[in-house]
């Protein structure tokens, strides 16, 4: 199908070719990515920080953990270990040498299964990624818009090969920068086009791109609706009832946690406070529920170093006092509750409905063909700057790209794992011919002893022997 | 060199077409065909499908290892290379290690390494770390830094990214229960441990129609780290060689022996010795 480049303002001709400039600029571009990245806050490594380690020590085996890995670790497994339950299995009559010859099929089978997986299966991965990255398949594999970084950067070391990795990297950045502003410029104007390996372009269906930005904006409806519902059906009447336990109890309340205040104050080890209130647990077993769920509360405050639990005990116990203090000012009950429910109302239920309000709209244009772009200066106008609106970061041509980039991926998971199980199966019988050679000549070379094999001078004096009834033959 | 060309232009188209027609069409048939279409739809929602995506790895199992189990044993038991008397304990094991090893990854699906169970185990261990207490300290501590006053209480960008932090965690911790739980404990220490015995009755049903497999004289429990089975196989042929000598031989040797037996009367067993005694005795008494 060819596509009329004006019609569809196909201005990403460097998602298929990069092409080399006759300057190539190394810095200017990126410096300004880079400033403009950093000037916007990165929550993701901001947080990094203060997660506890074994969530830092998990996210870190989630990163590196590949398929290489899985594929050496399972080797490791069937290579060391599995041979032990075979050698010394008490559980077997065979006799011990039999055992033995058996064990050693494991680690041999484990050094094959290393080679064909990382030699066969690795390899074919990398190829889908590759021609999904050129546009080798159909649109739904196609990653000409959003091109992997490594891609990228391969192909510029292709086209400048005596650029230093610095000036790769900056290059990559900033070719990633360019990918990602003319996906959003496409997605504004509802023009998303794909670029093949042959060199057109495809268009994605226009009903297929609603359905996609409706998708979109469901799921955020979805997930500020459930916030909405949360609030009146969990948020409001825990608070109620713990409102009501301060109306109540005003004093005791007061008492127990303005000491637990006082005392952290003064003491720069939350331990201690952490002990109190286990003591206080105990004191108070048979008393109210809810000061034991406040006082469990404090104990799962959390802290890497001593002096950012008692922040976090700091801060829960200031949390506690202000809510002591607001909801004894209520004489009964019911006050009580008309004014955390008017509390809650201006805090979360007005802005929530406002964002569901306009959320709505928005799908509704999309109904009535607007483009992304108009969709989000609706958004804008609705919000008029208020940065407290929730929707203020909400970039709908973001999120876009995102799921599109999600789809494509998903697919791709879909594509390498029928093609995985396609080729590992294939290629079955190859892996086990190659055990079946390999392991008894493997046996005889190292465990002569083990195999039948004759050994090198019995051999040498049998071929000796028929050499020489020859000579008498002949 | 002019003739070189055309000989590398051939081998290139050559290698090409084969490169086409072996990997390039049929990967893009593949990508068109509806049951890719099918799991492309599945995956795109996993938490909805995940029956649907266990079934497909229970099929892949069921498929890959089943197979390999049969290529297994068949090559086993016809691989001359391997000794004949161990040969069918070998396709033995390599059966039941393949029954034991489907049997086992289909229960593993199922259980350990199904998504929901995984986020029970893992809520019920690490739950603590993600929940609205932690999730309030660390803003809290957030907090105190300058660049980030005011900037992380309320921020939906913190949510996201504590949420990530989790969902990666829960990743991690799959693939470790995975790992620990399904490969190495389950495939690699239980798979052997009982498929080793089983070995040994598949074996015996195996053999129940064969005549006595005679046993390799080299190779019977001969797993002797200090004697090779070749200096052993010398050892028994001089041996062989000592009572294979000639009459004449036999004639000095029993003129030697009897020499000796002279010179050194043969020791005589604690039995005899007693035997001797009491009729010794009797003789005595009788005399």
């Amino acid at each position: 199908m060819k596509v009329d480049p004006i019609k569809y303002n196909i201005q990403n001709k460097s998602a298929i070719g990069l092409q080399k400039s006759a300057k190539p600029s190394f810095t200017s571009g990126a410096s300004n990515i880079m400033s403009k990245a950093s000037a916007d806050l990165n929550m993701a490594d901001e947080i990094k920080e203060f997660m506890p380690s074994a969530v830092k020590g998990m996210k870190k085996l989630s990163d590196n953990m590949g398929e290489v890995q899985n594929i050496i670790i399972n080797a490791l497994g069937t290579g060391l270990v599995a041979p032990i339950f075979i050698k010394w299995n008490p559980l077997s009559k065979t006799d011990e040498d039999t055992r033995t010859y058996s064990a050693w099929r494991q680690p041999v089978s484990a050094v094959l299964a290393v080679v064909t997986q990382v030699g066969v299966t690795i390899p074919f991965n990398k190829m889908i990624e590759h021609r999904a990255n050129i546009g080798f398949y159909d649109e739904k594999y196609n990653k000409t818009l959003f091109q992997d970084e490594k891609f990228i950067a391969k192909r510029l070391k292709k086209l400048y090969p005596y650029a230093t990795k610095k000036q790769i990297e900056q290059m990559t950045q900033e070719k990633m920068a360019e990918q990602k502003q003319n996906l959003i410029k496409m997605i504004q104007e509802n023009n998303v086009v794909m670029s093949k390996s042959d060199g057109t372009h495809v268009p994605l269906a226009q009903a297929k791109y609603k359905e996609l930005v409706e998708t979109v904006l469901q799921k955020k409806i979805d997930f500020e609706q459930g916030e909405l519902d949360k609030c009146n059906n969990v948020t409001i009447p825990k608070k109620i009832k713990r409102g009501e336990y301060y109306r109540t109890h005003a004093d005791e309340a007061t008492r127990i946690f303005t000491d637990l205040n006082n005392k952290l104050q003064k003491t720069n080890d939350p331990n201690v406070i952490r002990k109190q209130v286990k003591q206080l647990i105990k004191q108070h077993k048979n008393g109210d529920k809810e000061l034991l769920t406040i006082l469990d509360e404090i104990l799962q405050r959390r802290g890497n170093k001593d002096s950012e639990l008692k922040v976090a005990i700091q801060a829960k116990l200031e949390d506690v006092l202000r809510d002591i203090e607001f909801h004894t000012k209520f004489k009964s009950a019911e006050e009580l509750k008309q004014g955390v429910i008017e509390f809650e109302t201006k805090s979360r239920i007005n802005p929530l409905n406002e964002s569901l309000k306009a959320l709505k709209e928005m799908k509704k244009m999309i109904s009535e063909n607007k483009t992304v772009g108009q969709i989000e200066a609706y958004l804008a106008k609705a919000i008029n700057g208020k940065e407290e609106h929730r929707l203020f970061k909400f970039k709908l041509s973001k999120d876009v790209a995102k799921k599109m980039g999600d789809i494509v991926k998903n697919n791709l998971k879909a594509h390498k794992q029928i093609t995985g199980l396609i080729v590992s199966f294939l290629m079955l019988p190859i892996s086990c011919s190659l055990l079946n050679w390999c392991y008894p000549r493997f046996m005889d070379a190292v465990f002569p002893n083990l195999s039948s094999k004759k050994h090198p001078k019995e051999i040498k004096d049998l071929v000796n022997k028929a050499n020489n009834k020859q000579e008498v033959k002949s | 060199m002019s003739f070189i060309s055309p000989i590398t232009n051939r081998i290139s188209s050559g290698l090409r077409t084969c490169y086409d027609y072996c990997l390039k069409k049929p990967d893009l048939m593949l990508s068109r065909t509806q049951i890719l279409d099918k799991a492309c739809q599945k995956f795109q929602d996993p938490k909805t499908n995940a029956a649907w995506i266990a079934g497909l790895g229970v099929f892949s199992v069921i498929l890959k290892d089943g197979f390999g189990c049969y290529l297994y044993v068949t090559q086993s038991l016809n691989n001359k290379k391997i000794p004949e008397d161990k040969r069918k304990f070998v396709a033995a094991l390599d059966l039941a290690n393949g029954g034991l090893m489907i049997l086992l990854q289909i229960l593993m699906t199922y259980t350990i390494s199904k998504k929901a169970f995984q986020e029970k185990m893992f809520n019920k261990l690490f739950g603590k770390m993600f929940n609205r207490q932690t999730s309030k300290s660390i803003q809290a501590i957030m907090e105190q830094k300058d660049h980030l006053k005011g900037k992380v209480k309320g921020n939906q960008d913190f949510h996201r990214a504590f949420e990530s932090y989790k969902d990666a965690s829960i990743a991690a911790f799959g693939s470790l229960t995975a790992l620990i739980a399904a490969t190495t404990i389950g495939k690699r220490i239980l798979t052997p441990f009982i498929a080793t015995p089983l070995a040994d009755k598949t074996k015996e049903w195996m053999c129940r129609n064969d005549k006595p497999v005679k046993i390799h004289k080299d190779t019977k429990n001969t797993y002797d780290t200090t004697i090779s089975a070749g200096e052993k196989a010398e050892n028994q042929k001089q041996q062989k060689q000592k009572t294979k000598q000639p009459v004449g031989n036999l004639l000095n040797q029993a003129i030697i022996s009897a020499a000796n037996k002279k010179q050194h009367p043969p020791k005589q067993s604690m039995g005899n010795l007693l035997n001797k005694a009491i009729i010794n005795a009797q003789n005595e008494k009788q005399a």
